[in-house]
């Protein structure tokens, strides 16, 4: 390149020092390129006066689009609610199954010679008066795990029981069967339907029962047009839980009857989990806040999503506490007619 | 921590995705990029493509080699946004009209100098009026040029003598 193409890089100062120098000497030694030097110096110059300063506008909306978005909690907290079920229902019947016995004993109706030749009546064992059905599938066995049937099993091994049933007759003796520590985590609730001979006396007695046994009637419906039937919500601790389901039946006689258990094991050990994960996590961002570094804000942010999610878990936590703390009894109560 | 290294792990940062990293990036280059855009398109037509930049930013922001600094990087998404827009509205993407101040701002015995000097560079070739744009009004370095035009940097050199020199002869040839 001839030394006036060089001109005006050496005029931007985008030369190598040598050409530079070289561009310099030849510009000082010959008048015509020293004119052409100063001819674009000046309009360089004046390009540059001519550069228009726009004002900044749009600034605070280019920086809202690049912020973080708040997000959308409902659809974390329905995320983690689906999590924590698909978790549950793979690990509740992995944690803690009640051994099957004990399921048998809570949920069959045990005929009386099977329950006394397997010492029910020792072991606090619930005695009914068995009808011919329950009789043929399962009187002929004095071991307690093979006689449940089928579906119960079934049940059993899926961590839930559920039975329903409608006894004929019932005893008037009320014999309690003793609580078991495996029942710790589980959420039981029971459905009983109860005809009774004076409505008012059951209600009364139904009220008695739940405070003897530190519970409480939490409410109470006359669903009948005629003021003949009630339902009532009753909720016991959940180690009384049995002994208010036998003592609730000696007011009548049951109709019908349906218990639930699910265990919260899985539930509640997976909540320790993620709380325990959190409060580390908490823990390092104090941390790392405390060091100062740069990334302050960013840290800041972390923290509060952190410390939501742990007042979050300690939300579901409690819940399930309480739900494995205290057992639901819902009672329908009918009067006969005189 | 020096300036320069604080923002490369700025820039790290928001490859991977730190959304408060791309807000500092924003808050640091917009101003730059609103400027460069709007003496390209007008102010509200510069502020869209402003805008367009930094959602491609953040979008592509992964792309970025560290090849060139990211400025350079970032004006030259600009670049294509403002030649796009410019396309769309049936402009000139190489129009100076409004790299300029306006006429009416200019005063003294340099008023018709200045008219002069506009009209002139208005009838420059747009290769020509690229490295003005570029050199000239966004003060960027040959091979900041070069990156952004996809030319050679002796192309610039080259462009950037010759524009000069038209620039001359042509106002030579308007009366000032």
């Amino acid at each position: 390149m001839s030394i006036r193409e060089d001109i005006k890089a050496y005029i931007d100062g985008e030369l190598s020092a040598a050409r530079a120098e070289e561009v310099r000497q030849a510009i000082e030694a010959d008048p015509d390129l020293m004119a052409e030097y100063t001819v674009m110096k000046e309009m360089t110059s004046s390009i540059a006066a001519l550069v228009r300063q726009p004002q900044v506008k749009g600034a605070e909306k280019a920086l809202d689009a690049a912020r973080p978005k708040p997000r959308k909690r409902w659809i974390e907290a329905l995320v983690v609610t689906g999590l924590f079920a698909i978790v549950g229902a793979i690990t509740i019947p992995m944690f803690s199954r009640p051994p099957q016995a004990e399921m048998a004993k809570l949920n069959s109706p045990v005929p009386r010679d099977v329950a006394e030749r397997a010492g029910g009546s020792d072991t606090g064992m619930e005695l009914r008066e068995s009808d011919a059905d329950a009789e043929a599938s399962y009187g002929e066995s004095a071991d307690l795990a093979p006689m449940l049937p089928p579906y119960s099993k079934e049940k059993a091994n899926a961590g839930l029981s559920s039975l329903d049933m409608a006894p004929k007759d019932r005893k008037n003796e009320v014999q309690v069967p003793q609580e078991s520590w495996e029942w710790e985590n589980y959420a039981r609730t029971s459905t009983l339907g109860i005809d009774v001979s004076n409505l008012r006396d059951a209600m009364d007695g139904t009220l008695e029962i739940a405070k003897s046994l530190d519970g409480s009637i939490v409410s109470t419906i006359l669903t009948n047009s005629t003021d003949n039937q009630a339902r009532l919500t009753i909720r016991v601790p959940s180690r009384n839980f049995s002994t208010a389901a036998a003592k609730l039946g000696s007011l009548g006689d049951v109709r019908s009857e349906r218990k639930q258990d699910s265990d919260l094991t899985g539930q509640l050990k997976s909540t320790n989990d993620r709380l325990d994960l959190l409060k580390k996590e908490e823990s390092n961002l104090v941390d790392a806040k405390a060091k100062g570094t740069r990334e302050r804000e960013d840290i800041d942010r972390k923290l509060e999503q952190v410390r939501i999610e742990i007042a979050r878990q300690e939300t579901a936590k409690k819940s399930l506490e309480a739900k494995a703390a205290f057992a639901t009894i819902t009672l329908t109560l009918t009067e006969r007619p005189h | 921590m020096d300036e320069r290294s604080g923002m490369d792990a700025v820039i790290d940062r928001a490859r991977r995705g730190d959304r408060s990293a791309l807000g500092e990036l924003v808050a640091e280059h917009y101003a730059r990029v609103y400027r460069f855009c709007a003496r390209r398109l007008g102010d509200d037509l510069g502020q869209d493509a402003a805008q367009e930049t930094f959602i491609t930013m953040q979008r592509t922001i992964g792309r970025f080699e560290g090849r060139s600094s990211f400025e350079t990087w970032l004006l030259g998404v600009a670049h294509n946004h403002c030649r796009n827009l410019a396309r769309k509205k049936m402009r000139d993407p190489m129009a100076l009209d409004e790299a300029f101040e306006s006429p009416a701002r200019d005063h003294g015995d340099h008023v018709a100098a200045n008219e002069s000097l506009r009209c002139a560079l208005s009838k420059l070739s747009p290769e020509h009026r690229e490295v003005i744009l570029l050199h000239e009004v966004e003060g960027l370095t040959y091979a900041e040029v070069a990156e952004i035009a996809g030319v050679p940097e002796g192309t610039v050199k080259s462009r950037l003598y010759h524009a000069f020199k038209n620039l001359r002869e042509i106002m030579c040839e308007v009366p000032a």
